[in-house]
């Protein structure tokens, strides 16, 4: 060893000496937020905005023992911030036990915000936040984000259409595509409207914490530009307790409403609280919180411009007035899932800074009434979404949680079943008359322009119960909403539709066919493999969906993500239950089968699964994104989730060539 | 004869399976209760034996079923005639004991199909249906009565209206718990 080296060694002796006293003598900082990677020549920068788009900027400040925080500012290239009167907050209460690395959080730890900050400049930009401890100690941590500059050029795009088949792989294309069209001699007999989009890429869905995303994420993410935790939507992790006080992110909705105007629709069949519809237009880091999320939809409709709200999930808007809240008018039962606990009440500097309603814990609020004050027409089933013509704005709640499955919907129509007059809502619309009732309400005198999101929610939750013939007929009914929306660009050409999923579910995969004659005993010998499955033909009816998935024949569906399972390869007259459902349990509903692992366990046999719980998860598989119209041509090749919001930026704001 | 054995044992396995899947289908709150999926399951599990309930000549039966009108109208569920019609009166109801993650002293959940409620990270918007019921203790006591898998035939008084519980749920229907059942759950008995 040279002097050099014994130097170099003893150097660095002392630096850890020296680094280990300062983090023990002085406060630390264990978050700032938006996130950033570990400085390095290669890292991509985390936390990307549009121009001016909105964010918040945090940090997890620890002091030491016996000190408290005394001041903090933030600063953008080292010049430091300038914050507008009551939008920066310092929370040392309400705290969760352990910061961001595992470890127990010391005393006196605060959360420091500066609310609603934005950038116009392109390009990567360095923050850093410097805070002082009570004995005048400082501290300071820096990161990065950038500012992604629009390119102007040509004709923008004036509305956009995003079509999210939840849980929607390949595998859930193709299967739609195969019931549907049919093939023969190697060639698909027809096209999915999704099919006939002339550009299309594949997405990288992953989220802030796992390869494997959620819905909450796997939404906020294409509509934020940045990546949130899972049942995170539209905001970042923070280290309070408070699900509705994280930093926030402003949504495509948002940022279109504010700087153009552009009205908001959101159409979904599942309840309008869950996670996908809600990750458009509402901030919490639980997507659980049910009372809040749809307050914030009527509260801060002035942000998003919330013009078009359909969906399930009438349980949320029901007034759910105790006798303790409210002793001279007791509530009578009406289902209300009102609750205190799941509401929300916003901090000062999220209010003044956002320019957000406070909110309330008011599980007693009459939310359809507010939305009908709030000039909202308010629709409960198809024969009044019918009827309401062409309101200004648009509430339609179809059923108490989730809508039932097409399958179900199409059966009732043809007089077959009556699933869903037992699940108590006889008459729920599909979702392509949802979503054609959703543009004629966005375009109605509409100079500005609209951002309308459309979701198959039940793709993803019959995947999860791997029903495969209602994921299928509910991706065959999303696809029949993709030709509305296809439809209204052919004759509006300065539209943008986008065709994509969230996440894939279940690790789908077509892997066969069954034999011409069933064995009276399924096995998984009943699976035709390569030629010996030949081209399954499904007769399909006027009314767009297959007369049965029952064919000789029949193609077959294996899952890789699979739960324990019993496999009759044959459809399942009843969906398996859901206990968010009011009749559930009770007869005749308590007659279906209660999860994949009793379904058909007498008739089928038995498939074990490779995950633990009863049903079959997402995968982190890439999806298919498929573009139509003004902007379309941006979405080629692989890209993030996160891409897509910037491509959406360029054509809404910069244009296409 | 391998072949012979392996079949007799298939055979087993699927009668007892078919068994299992038929009872649970016909009866989360089914005629013949007894003959659930959860119920046998819960009573190979655990020593817990069904033992009658006390006999109470003055309790209506009331099922889940028969809370609600169908259809659904757009102001939200509606509480039937003859639930209105039993408020105030002694009941006789069979469900499953939601597992609670943390449990209450003074209640328990009474539902038409097993679930959990209170998970930490679901802020109540469980899994819970919209029919169950809060079966209330009094007087309270210090501990929780004990889970009980499986069905159970529980008899009380009816009260219904919205009221905020002490876990932050609002019930919609309650059972005030004959004392016999009490004593009966807390000695770790499942009546039936």
């Amino acid at each position: 060893m040279n002097s050099f080296n014994i130097i170099q060694k003893c150097l660095g002796v002392v630096g850890v000496i020296f680094a280990a006293s300062a983090s023990i003598a002085a406060p630390t900082i264990s978050r700032l937020t938006p996130p950033s990677n570990p400085p390095s020549a290669d890292a991509v920068t985390l936390a990307r905005f549009l121009p001016g788009q909105r964010f918040d900027l945090q940090a997890t400040v620890s002091p030491d023992a016996g000190a408290s925080i005394a001041s903090f500012s933030f600063a953008v290239d080292g010049v430091a911030l300038k914050p507008a009167a009551n939008t920066v907050g310092m929370v040392t209460t309400g705290l969760n036990a352990k910061l961001s690395d595992g470890t127990a959080t010391p005393a006196n730890t605060a959360v420091v915000s500066l609310r609603a900050y934005s950038n116009a400049v392109p390009g990567v930009h360095t923050l850093s936040v410097t805070a002082v401890q009570s004995d005048g100690q400082k501290v300071t941590r820096s990161g990065n984000f950038e500012v992604v500059g629009i390119t102007r050029q040509g004709h923008v795009a004036k509305n956009i259409i995003l079509l999210l088949g939840d849980g929607m792989g390949a595998a859930h294309r193709t299967a739609a595509r195969i019931m549907v069209k049919g093939y023969a001699q190697g060639k698909a007999q027809g096209r999915l409207a999704m099919d006939t989009f002339p550009y299309t890429g594949m997405v990288m869905t992953s989220s802030l914490n796992s390869i494997v995303t959620d819905s909450a994420p796997g939404m906020s993410n294409y509509v934020s530009g940045n990546k949130a935790n899972n049942n995170e939507e539209g905001v970042f992790p923070d280290d309070t307790v408070d699900a509705f006080d994280n930093p926030r992110i402003e949504y495509l909705s948002e940022y279109l409403h504010r700087l153009k105007g552009k009205r908001l629709g959101i159409v979904t069949t599942a309840d309008v609280f869950d996670a996908t519809p809600a990750a458009n237009a509402v901030h919490t880091s639980n997507r659980g919180n049910g009372t809040g999320i749809v307050d914030q939809y009527l509260d801060d409709r002035k942000l998003t411009g919330l013009t078009v709200l359909m969906g399930g999930g009438r349980k949320w808007f029901l007034p759910n007035s105790s006798d303790s809240s409210d002793k001279t008018s007791p509530q009578a039962i009406n289902g209300s899932q009102r609750k205190a606990s799941s509401d929300y009440v916003l901090p000062g500097d999220i209010v003044a800074g956002w320019g957000a309603a406070p909110g309330a814990t008011d599980p007693e609020r009459d939310l359809i009434a507010d939305f009908t004050a709030a000039g909202y027409a308010y629709v409960a089933d198809k024969a009044g979404m019918d009827a309401a013509g062409n309101p200004d704005k648009l509430l339609g709640l179809f059923a108490y949680s989730n809508m039932n499955v097409a399958f179900d919907k199409i059966n009732k129509r043809r007089g077959v079943s009556t699933i869903v007059d037992d699940f108590g809502f006889p008459d729920q619309p599909m979702l392509d008359e949802m979503a054609d009732k959703a543009l004629k309400v966005l375009s109605k005198n509409n100079r500005d322009g609209f951002y309308l999101m459309i979701e198959g929610a039940s793709i993803d939750k019959q995947a999860h119960l791997m029903d495969t013939d209602r994921w299928i007929e509910e991706t065959i009914e999303f696809d029949r909403a993709v030709k509305v929306a296809r439809d209204f660009a052919a004759t509006h050409p300065d539209t943008l539709v986008i065709v994509t999923a969230d996440h894939e579910c279940a690790g789908a995969a077509i892997i066969g066919a069954a034999a011409a004659v069933m064995p009276a005993y399924p096995s998984a010998a009943t699976v035709a493999t390569y030629e010996a499955a030949r081209f399954p033909k499904y007769t399909i009816a006027a009314d767009g969906y297959p007369q049965t998935t029952d064919v000789p024949g029949r193609m077959l569906i294996g899952y890789g993500a699979n739960a324990d399972r019993y496999e009759t390869w044959l459809s399942s007259d009843q969906p398996t239950q859901d206990s968010q459902q009011p009749f559930v349990g009770a007869p005749p509903l308590n007659a279906h089968p209660r999860n994949p692992a009793l379904r058909n366990a007498s008739t089928g046999f038995l498939i074990t699964g490779q995950i633990p719980g009863s049903q079959a998860v997402h995968t982190a598989s890439d999806v298919p994104l498929s573009a139509f119209g003004r902007g379309a041509s941006l979405f080629t090749g692989v890209f993030d989730n996160t891409d897509v919001f910037f491509k959406i930026g360029q054509a809404v704001l910069g244009g296409i060539k | 004869m391998k072949t012979s054995v392996k079949y007799q044992h298939l055979v087993r396995v699927l009668l007892v399976t078919a068994w299992l899947i038929s009872s649970a289908a016909t009866a989360n709150e089914g005629e013949r209760p007894i003959l659930s999926a959860d119920a046998m399951l819960s009573s190979l599990a655990m020593p817990v034996a069904g033992v009658p309930s006390p006999p109470r000549e003055d309790a209506t039966d009331l099922k889940f079923h028969e809370f609600f009108k169908l259809p659904v109208g757009p102001r939200g569920l509606e509480a039937t005639e003859k639930l209105k019609s039993l408020a105030g009166k002694r009941i006789r109801m069979v469900g499953y004991m939601a597992r609670q993650e943390i449990p209450t002293a003074g209640f328990f959940v009474l539902s038409p199909l097993p679930v959990s409620l209170g998970d930490e990270d679901e802020s109540l918007a469980d899994d819970l249906p919209a029919s169950v019921v809060f079966v209330h203790v009094h007087p309270p006591g210090d501990k929780p009565l004990p889970f009980s898998p499986g069905l159970l035939r529980v008899t009380g008084i009816l009260s219904i209206g919205a009221h905020e519980e002490s876990d932050g749920h609002v019930s919609s229907v309650r059972l005030q718990l004959d004392p016999e059942i009490v004593q009966a759950l807390a000695a770790g008995q499942r009546p039936m």
